[in-house]
């Protein structure tokens, strides 16, 4: 095999890099503290205590009118939780890693993943535990809770194209450090946590509808809560549209790899 | 690896060259470049016009001064650092071996980071899983593996990556300085691997100062000087060529100091 078929945008990972994937997750994991039971329990914790303090805030003025406010508002912390951790951890892995990154020889793509992968069982757990606690609010049980998987599924196809970009862009510009910060700070008030859609005067909400986490909150809540669910088709639309952009990170990810190594 | 090919290594007309600093940028210094394009800062010339063909099993020693372009020839040659011109075909698997350890991680336990440095370079975990016994008893350190990596000292670190070392399955080993860490017995039974009946069909591209082991181990050397071949032959008539050349590099130093004091 040549390097130049080593450097095609599209060769395929080898098992030994799944392995090697599988390997950092885990030790990344480890590193995070999640993997003990405390820090399991913090993982819940956060996001409730973060909930009780924006429900005090919020529930009386944003919160009139919109069902079980307090799991509405649970979901879209979880979510958003997950999201600005596993990006933010993402784009910096080969940064935190460069040692590796700069003197050994393997797709450095699988350092993203794994550290994407790191943060899975956290966020699968939070999710769990929504449903759960959902249910002991008396929110009604339906056959729609089945379908979370498939939201859970979109969330980190769209984790992971957001990721790539990012870490493709920090490399080149490391300021983007500061700017990530503002930036997610900019994100937690423009998405639909703390208010519906209809909060919104008709202007802004065709923007919020440009945020592809508006849209997964919103599936994620039309199927807890009930209410006006996705229409199938949309969703499949939704799903293959960021299917189509995780390809496209990838792709860009690898072309870009070998000025990414350089500048470590 | 039954591929008679696999294993050759080609270096085709090879320049590199390297910016003053490229890991300090700032988006305004981004912004500057694409506004000014003459803002960007002299190049340094790292390797010169350089090519190298080596057949499956060769073994070539890389000498010359620090800064002679040694690293980034074999950093070019591992595909991490692209040539500005020229070409490089490698056939076959290799591994690139910087400094032993690179890598591991401080605060997890011995074994996490032998089967991690294992899976680094491509050793199958089954394989791994298998062999860990034997390279804990080769590093020494059995009864420790449940010890976090920081409470070893630097030298049982290098040696328990050497250990891991050994069972690397690949067709091209590119080493760098990889060696130059430990004490005297340990280098010894790193030796010992080096003449391993496995890796006379193996390719070694291997950066050295370590003249003996330059004559002894390879067949060819390679003299880099300022990013150009200086020599390419038979180790022992290069490695005396350079040798004399840093003796002569050194006498007319002598006679400068002599000749400026009186």
């Amino acid at each position: 095999m040549s390097i130049d078929v080593l450097l095609h945008p599209f060769r395929p990972i080898r098992a030994r890099h799944l392995t090697l994937m599988r390997q950092v997750a885990s030790i990344q994991h480890g590193l995070l503290d999640q993997s003990t039971a405390l820090g399991y329990l913090w993982s819940l914790l956060h996001p409730l205590l973060l909930l009780a303090v924006l429900y005090i805030f919020f529930s009386r003025r944003v919160g009139e009118g919109i069902e079980h406010y307090a799991i509405f508002l649970l979901i879209g912390l979880v979510q958003f939780t997950h999201f600005s951790k596993a990006t933010s951890s993402g784009m910096r892995v080969l940064t935190r890693m460069r040692g590796l990154v700069t003197s050994v020889i393997f797709p450095k793509d699988v350092l993203v993943y794994s550290a994407l992968l790191a943060v899975v069982p956290e966020f699968l757990i939070s999710m769990g535990a929504v449903i759960v606690l959902a249910l002991l609010s008396g929110v009604p049980p339906t056959w729609t809770l089945l379908l979370v998987p498939v939201v859970i599924v979109l969330q980190l196809l769209l984790v992971l194209w957001t990721t790539l970009f990012l870490a493709i862009l920090y490399a080149f510009v490391r300021d983007l450090d500061h700017l990530y910060d503002v930036g997610m700070r900019l994100l937690f008030f423009a998405t639909p946590i703390i208010y519906t859609l209809d909060f919104l005067p008709a202007g802004a909400r065709r923007l919020a509808l440009l945020n592809p986490l508006a849209h997964v909150m919103g599936y994620a809540r039309a199927l807890i809560l009930g209410g006006q669910g996705p229409r199938g088709g949309q969703l499949v639309a939704f799903f293959l549209l960021n299917l189509l952009l995780c390809y496209a990170g990838i792709a860009v990810f690898r072309r870009a790899e070998p000025a990414l190594v350089e500048r470590m | 690896m039954t591929d008679p090919a696999s294993g050759a290594v080609c270096v085709r007309d090879v320049w590199r060259e390297f910016p003053p600093d490229v890991s300090r940028r700032t988006l305004f210094r981004v912004l500057r470049e694409i506004g000014h394009p003459h803002a960007r800062a002299e190049q340094r010339v790292a390797l010169r016009d350089v090519s190298l063909a080596v057949a499956r099993g060769e073994k070539i020693a890389i000498v010359g001064n620090n800064g002679a372009g040694k690293s980034t020839l074999l950093k070019i040659v591992a595909g991490l650092l692209r040539p500005t011109r020229g070409s490089v075909t490698v056939q076959g698997d290799m591994v690139l071996l910087t400094s032993l350890g690179v890598g591991m991680i401080e605060e997890v336990s011995v074994v996490e980071n032998t089967l991690l440095y294992g899976s680094l370079y491509g050793v199958d975990p089954g394989r791994m899983r298998a062999a860990l016994p034997d390279i804990l008893a080769w590093a020494e350190i059995t009864g420790h593996e449940h010890a976090r990596l920081k409470t070893l000292s630097t030298g049982t670190r290098a040696r328990l990556a050497f250990s891991v070392v050994r069972h690397i399955a690949t067709d091209v080993f590119l080493i760098d300085e990889a060696l130059a860490a430990g004490d005297v017995t340990f280098r010894a039974r790193c030796r010992a691997f080096f003449d391993e009946p496995v890796n006379h069909q193996r390719t070694f591209l291997v950066a050295t100062h370590d003249m003996d082991f330059a004559k002894s181990f390879c067949g060819k050397a390679l003299w880099l000087d300022h990013g150009a071949v200086q020599a390419f032959g038979a180790s022992a008539t290069v490695v005396e060529r350079y040798l004399a050349a840093g003796e002569q590099a050194r006498g007319t130093a002598e006679r400068l100091r002599v000749g400026s004091g009186s």
